[in-house]
């Protein structure tokens, strides 16, 4: 085997141009294209998440305990490390209108202090100052709610309601607020009330369900390691959890997560389409080669020269279609940010990440390894004979073990890939599980149909046109197979995606009310759900008041209760 | 006498076809000396491409022996034998089978490229001005004339200097003067690297121009004849 001699053979016969590539480059590329463009939606969220992790967690820093306020020591610790602490208190009830019957409608009550929201912005409608909505009328304090609620409620502002005891109006409709993301799973709409107005309602007492956040003002280059590190030995089992603006919404982290995961095995199966048409390409114009790898086997050259030589064609051309699949799927995000930005319900950095494309390109030079190293084995099994006895391209064998070998360890290469960049190996063997069942049983589908074509060819005789097609389905090492199994498996996932896009519940109200948590999600969408609740979410709002003024003290946080 | 450059023994060659094995030579015993022209003639169908097919070792035969320059190639792997022939065999086909994206330079020079030559190049051009093909080298096969393409597969087989040629109805895709004028250059070829020359024709005037001449009739050979009978 000559490598160099391989090397310069291939660039003579590339003179040929890349007119027969046309449909390998396009399955190629598209794929590459879709896998990079979802990697890089998704570190561009991912990205944009870590960026404004403070606006989304309310503070640069949250301490929280369950069922229980922080002591004074605790208290006196985060004051002594931060510019200002905000108290706010989690807890689940029922929002009561009086009538009859009285209407009810279990609300995740968020109540906070004078200094909430430490970061970000809380966008009321009509648009009041907190400290307005909250101070209600002579008669009672005020309260905002989500609009799902008030709606649900038939509930509008100036009107009453009920959070256990205390009486609240209505002052406003709650559009967003800056830390809905990074404070836990809530099971209903949310209300806001001041902490300190709840002191009558009879709701936060021993033994309430409820959850207290303290949200940290750091000062600039806090390390928020060290921080954590401290917190965590100082109040050890004191139930003290620590959450910060390295990681502000790891829900929506792993949500982001695994629906990019989840999007890159799509593309994996598309690329596994896309794949029988680079195979089938490669066989096509191997056997246009018939004649000169004949010719060069009569000059001399060794098989391996000639595997290298079209080995050395195929990896060139496979690069030309990943490189085209890597530059669109990093362009066409870029190019459609502004729109996707503007429809996102969280934050996105939008710029070139070159870990996506990295992936996308290592699964499309693995995809096309395992599709073209068949055929391109092939050209082993042709023979000098060839040139003046048609005696076919060598098609019914089986390539040789190392091939086969060879083949079976790109394929571990590329699950092990794609189980290691999504991290869901369960999700991604069931993938390819169903890939392969797929492909394994339109293989059978194509045998059928070809001796199905072969049995039937007799009784079409005396109608030559009826006979030569079935002649031509039937016919051995004819396209019968490669058109089954691009057909199937093409129609089979675009089939599951429209199935899946007709029935996932498009969150067309994020921003507006939220989508309808009652829709069913397509079933490859509901193990996802199942894994880990997804938090739902609302339009966050810019923050032009990254820093607020700082008191001297917390100060009137509310009396505690 | 010296050791034949090419020996069969009881060679015989079966082939499967649609409806079952088909016999293409039988039981063929033939020796051809070294620097001997043999022709191969006899009518469309009676194995003469078959048996030049398999003393290049381009086919493998179904039982017996061929030996070439002392190699029993019968034994020798798909490899092994593209080393043999790289090494001591040139073969000219009747369709000329150069390979199209490349020029006529680079035609000429493939098996000296395959066979290590550092000079591959140098060689091929002096080859190709030997066929009077110098002002084509760079012209690629379909800007060429049928016999300017024979001509550049002549050079092509002839620039390793084989000490076999085996030449399959060289001059059946010509014409006459083509013809003539190839059949000048592969005897020139011959003569000039002392060669042996085995060559299928149905020519008889090319015939004439072996050593000797074998013909073969259903794949058998008949009674041999002198050229000059």
């Amino acid at each position: 085997m000559n490598a160099t001699l391989a090397y310069r053979l291939a660039r003579r016969e590339l003179r040929g141009g890349l007119r027969g590539f046309r449909i390998f480059l396009a399955c190629l590329a598209l794929g590459v294209m879709a896998i990079a463009a979802v990697g890089t939606i998704r570190a561009s969220i991912q990205a944009g998440l870590a960026e404004e992790g403070a606006a989304l967690l309310g503070g640069d820093a949250v301490v929280r305990f369950t069922y229980r306020f922080a002591t004074p020591e605790e208290l006196e610790w985060m004051d002594s490390v931060a510019l200002a602490v905000s108290e706010t208190t989690d807890f689940r009830s029922m929002v009561v209108v009086e009538g009859d019957p009285p209407e009810r409608g279990l609300t995740q009550v968020q109540a906070v202090d004078d200094l909430y929201p430490l970061i970000g912005a809380v966008e009321l409608d009509p648009p009041l100052p907190l400290e307005q909505a909250f101070a209600g009328t002579d008669q009672a304090p005020g309260a905002v709610l989500e609009k799902v609620l008030a709606d649900r409620l038939g509930l509008a502002p100036g009107d009453t309601f009920r959070l256990g005891t205390q009486e609240f109006v209505l002052s406003a409709i709650l559009e967003s607020y800056p830390d809905n993301s990074g404070g836990g799973f809530g099971l209903g709409p949310r209300t806001l009330v001041r902490l300190a107005d709840l002191a009558g309602s009879g709701l936060l007492g021993e033994g309430t369900l409820m959850e207290s956040n303290y949200r940290l003002d750091l000062p600039e280059g806090a390390d928020l390691a060290a921080l954590e590190a401290k917190a965590e030995t100082k109040f050890q089992d004191s139930g003290l959890r620590w959450q910060d603006a390295r990681d502000g919404a790891p829900g929506i982290s792993q949500f982001v997560d695994r629906i990019g995961a989840f999007l890159v095995l799509v593309g994996l199966s598309g690329l596994a389409v896309g794949g029988v048409g680079v195979s089938a390409a490669v066989r096509a114009y191997l056997a246009g080669k018939t004649e000169v790898i004949a010719t060069l086997k009569t000059l001399g050259a060794t098989s391996g020269t000639i595997f290298l030589t079209y080995f050395y064609q195929i990896g060139f051309l496979t690069l030309i279609g990943v490189g085209i699949g890597v530059v669109l799927g990093a362009l066409v995000p870029l190019a459609l940010s502004p729109l996707i930005v503007e429809r996102l319900p969280i934050p996105a950095d939008f710029r070139l990440y070159p870990a996506p494309l990295a992936e996308a390109a290592l699964y499309g030079i693995l995809t096309a390894g395992i599709f073209t190293l068949w055929p391109l084995a092939r050209t082993e099994q042709i023979r000098a004979a060839t040139l003046f006895r048609d005696i076919g391209g060598g098609g019914g064998r089986l390539p040789a073990l190392r091939y086969l070998l060879a083949i079976a360890g790109l394929l571990a290469a590329l699950v092990g890939a794609a189980i290691w960049f999504s991290g869901t190996a369960f999700l991604t063997l069931w993938t390819t599980g169903g890939i392969a069942m797929a492909l394994g049983m339109l293989v059978l589908a194509a045998l059928l149909v070809g001796w199905l074509a072969r049995r039937f060819r007799r009784a079409a005789r005396g109608r030559p046109t009826f006979r030569f097609a079935l002649g031509a389905i039937g016919a051995q090492g004819g396209e019968t197979t490669s058109v089954v199994l691009s057909l199937g498996l093409g129609l089979s996932v675009l089939g599951d995606h429209i199935r899946g896009a007709v029935a996932w519940p498009w969150p067309v109200g994020a921003g507006r009310g939220g989508p309808d948590r009652r829709q069913p999600a397509p079933g490859h969408f509901r193990r996802i759900a199942r894994g880990r609740p997804v938090l739902l979410l609302r339009r966050y709002p810019a923050r032009p008041d990254r820093r607020v003024p700082c008191p001297p003290r917390r100060g009137s946080g509310g009396e505690r209760l | 006498m010296t050791d034949p450059a090419l020996s069969l023994s009881d060679v015989s060659l079966s082939l499967m076809g649609n409806a079952g094995p088909v016999d293409i030579l039988h039981d063929i015993t033939l020796d051809v000396a070294g620097g001997e022209t043999l022709g191969l003639v006899g009518p469309s169908g009676s194995g003469k491409s078959s048996l030049l097919m398999l003393m290049g070792g381009l086919e493998t035969a179904t039982s017996g022996r061929i030996t070439a320059l002392g190699t029993d190639i019968t034994r020798l792997g798909e490899d092994a034998l593209a080393r043999f022939r790289r090494d001591n065999m040139g073969v000219v086909f009747q369709s000329f089978h150069l390979i199209p994206t490349m020029t006529a330079l680079e035609n000429v020079a493939t098996p000296l490229e395959l066979a290590g030559h550092r000079d591959a190049f140098d060689r091929a051009a002096a080859e190709l001005e030997a066929v009077g093909l110098a002002h084509r080298s760079g012209h690629y096969p379909s800007q060429m004339s049928g016999g300017e393409q024979q001509r550049v597969a002549l050079a092509r087989a002839a620039a390793p200097r084989p000490r076999i040629l085996l030449a399959d109805e060289p001059t059946g895709n010509l014409d006459e003067a083509n013809g003539a004028a190839i059949i000048d250059m592969l005897f020139g070829l011959r003569d000039r690297h002392g060669a042996t020359l085995i060559l299928v024709t149905h020519a008889a005037e090319l015939a004439r121009r072996c050593d000797r001449v074998v013909r073969l009739r259903d794949g058998r050979i008949e009674p041999a004849r002198a050229a000059a009978e």
